[in-house]
């Protein structure tokens, strides 16, 4: 058997692993990322397939309930629902200037294990105020951002491009992850 | 029997709760029409004393419609006697008070389908079926109650077999009685309490006052979909407008008061920012404007869903009070080619309903890119470049060809698309019939 395809097969294995692995309390399970990504943190994505990503694990995660926020909404339900992600869980969010203030009372509901926001420049204070919320709620927010930030509260970074080539593949790259 | 039909649909309560002086024996059409079944009651007052008493009646309300909409002595309503409620309900639409049962036209087979209710089922089927009445030259009910009853199922179906059922026993449909709202309300005066002029002040009287209007709301059953403040400010010189109202509408019913102060303390926020209260209060009222039954009175013990549900509504509530009435939505997807409309908002689905898969009709349609753009963006290409107004991709792939076409019944269209590979991102673009490139998505 080549290389080439034992390290398919490898992949493809991991692949499987991770769809039958059961949702972990307090861990999400996600693509790429063997032990689950912990809840209630905040998680910044950057890349060119950030929110194909996302899908995926949303799809691996199908009891979480998903609040998508944005100033105007550019996400697209039906591709949400093409990659398996039910819309019944979700609720989108038009926030025009009070996007911080929306995601406040979203994390405050407790109502929802994972709220996606745009990735917009945050100064660490506001930051921080939302990582609270997040611990006391135990969902996790995702910043579908453009380039990497500097703020310390963020506590995994993840960057997912899209591979070269004719099969729609992503490759992700773990940048940050605090406390290891 | 007796129906009146308001031209402002708002009047029709405030009529019902009116005619309880003549008959008890009434019912509505909701947002349509009152009927009073005055058969028995020719002891107690006259048809002309009825019309007179009745017209009386309607010169207090307000008159906010055109004046070619009134009848002649400009009470915006129209009304018709008649032995049964359809052919009441129908004399009114016709604006004639003489027209007989023979004279009514086959339109008017909806009010004997169901004349106290409107649904769109019947006018769906009605659709279908006086098409067909007319073909055969039947065009008053005299015509369709002259056809053969034996035959009607068989060149109707059931439909044809009901109505002409419902026409012959028009005087025995079972009224579904009208009963009057008791409004649910709480009041506190100030004028012997400390003044509450802030924000919070404010909130401590209303937490007690609300509290109040729900615990007797739940004690019906029924849960607040509407409610209603209502201030009255003392009557200084400089304060034109002594008495305000807040209307606060629930997207999910409301029981428990603790969801509704943060909405309050949204809402009054920001009105006292931008009209600040031009002497002290005198008086506050809230008032349960409408409610709906709740599914249980009780608190389920195994179970926190009608919680949570509560919880979602007044998050809703929230979100739309600060970022406009159509901020926090549900999508489903619908069957429509055009991207941009293949999907709808909806009302936020139920909490225990977060299951389930794609839809079919997103299945039938190849991959499509997870941000759309609302607005599609033209593109230019040069060379190996794509160019909008402040971008630049180089293309390195073209791929996935897909022609769409169609909604002749709105705007046609014509549009081909491709998924492009580029130096940065993997783009959605359309060429439109003109041959216009359009940036429409991505990939991301």
């Amino acid at each position: 058997m080549s290389s080439a395809l034992v390290s398919r097969l490898e992949q493809l294995r991991e692949l499987i692993r991770h769809t039958e692995r059961p949702a972990v309390r307090g861990r999400l399970v996600a693509e790429g990322i063997s032990e689950g990504l912990p809840q209630g943190i905040l998680i910044e994505l950057i890349g060119t397939a950030k929110a194909e990503w996302m899908m995926r694990l949303l799809a691996l995660n199908p009891d979480v309930r998903l609040a998508w926020l944005e100033h105007r909404m550019t996400v697209f339900p039906t591709a949400m629902s093409q990659r398996g992600v039910s819309l019944n869980r979700a609720v989108f969010i038009e926030t025009e200037k009070n996007l911080l203030w929306s995601a406040r009372q979203v994390l405050q509901s407790q109502l929802f294990g994972c709220v996606v926001l745009p990735g917009i420049p945050l100064v660490d204070r506001e930051l921080k105020r939302l990582q609270l919320g997040c611990e006391k709620s135990g969902c996790s927010v995702f910043f579908m951002a453009e380039r990497p930030s500097t703020n310390w509260p963020i506590s995994v970074r993840l960057q997912i491009d899209w591979k070269p080539g004719p099969k729609p593949e992503w490759a992700l790259t773990l940048l940050r992850s605090k406390g290891g | 029997m007796l129906c009146i039909r308001p031209l402002n649909p708002s009047h029709v309560i405030p009529i019902a709760e009116a005619s309880y002086r003549w008959t008890p024996d009434l019912a509505i059409r909701k947002d349509e029409a009152v009927f009073l079944e005055i058969s028995r009651c020719g002891r107690l007052y006259s048809e002309g004393g009825l019309i007179a008493r009745l017209r009386r009646f309607l010169k207090t309300l307000p008159n906010d419609l055109p004046r070619n909409n009134s009848l002649p002595n400009g009470n915006p309503v129209h009304w018709a006697f008649a032995d049964d409620p359809a052919a009441a309900l129908a004399r009114t639409y016709l604006t004639s008070q003489s027209a007989e049962f023979e004279d009514l036209p086959v339109a008017c087979l909806r009010y004997y389908w169901e004349p106290f209710t409107a649904r769109d089922e019947v006018e769906q089927e009605l659709k279908r079926l006086l098409p067909i009445l007319k073909s055969l030259g039947i065009e008053r009910l005299s015509g369709f109650m002259n056809l053969p009853s034996d035959a009607l199922a068989s060149r109707f179906g059931k439909t044809g077999a009901y109505l002409f059922h419902q026409i012959g026993n028009a005087d025995r449909i079972p009224w579904p009685r009208f009963r009057p709202i008791d409004p649910i309300h709480a009041e506190v005066d100030l004028s012997t309490l400390e003044a509450a002029q802030g924000v919070e002040p404010l909130l401590f009287y209303l937490k007690n006052l609300t509290e109040n209007a729900l615990t007797r709301l739940r004690g019906r059953g029924h849960r607040a979909s509407v409610i209603t403040i209502h201030f009255t400010l003392e009557a200084y010189s400089t304060v034109k407008e002594r008495a305000r109202s807040m209307r606060f509408e629930f997207p999910i019913p409301q029981s428990a008061t603790s969801q509704l102060l943060p909405i309050y303390r949204e809402r009054i926020s920001t009105e006292l920012t931008a009209h600040p209260w031009g002497s002290p209060l005198q008086k506050i009222r809230v008032e349960v404007t409408d409610s709906v039954p709740g599914t249980s009175a009780q608190k389920n013990f195994f179970e926190s869903r009608e919680e949570l549900e509560e919880a979602m509504g007044s998050l809703l509530s929230r979100l739309r009070e600060r970022n406009g009435p159509e901020s926090a939505f549900g999508a489903r997807t619908v069957e429509r080619f055009l991207p941009e409309k293949s999907w709808v908002s909806t009302e936020p689905s139920s909490l225990d309903r977060i299951s389930g898969t794609q839809s079919d009709c997103a299945l039938r349609v190849p991959l499509r890119p997870l941000r759309l753009f609302q607005e599609p963006a033209p593109l230019h290409r040069v060379g190996c470049y794509l160019m909008a107004i402040d971008r630049r991709w180089v293309i390195r792939e073209w791929e996935a060809q897909e022609k769409l076409s169609g909604e002749w019944f709105e705007t046609p269209f014509e549009r081909t698309y491709y998924t492009v590979s580029t130096d940065q991102e993997r783009l959605w673009i359309f060429r439109d019939a003109s041959g216009g490139l359009f940036l429409h998505g991505v990939f991301e």
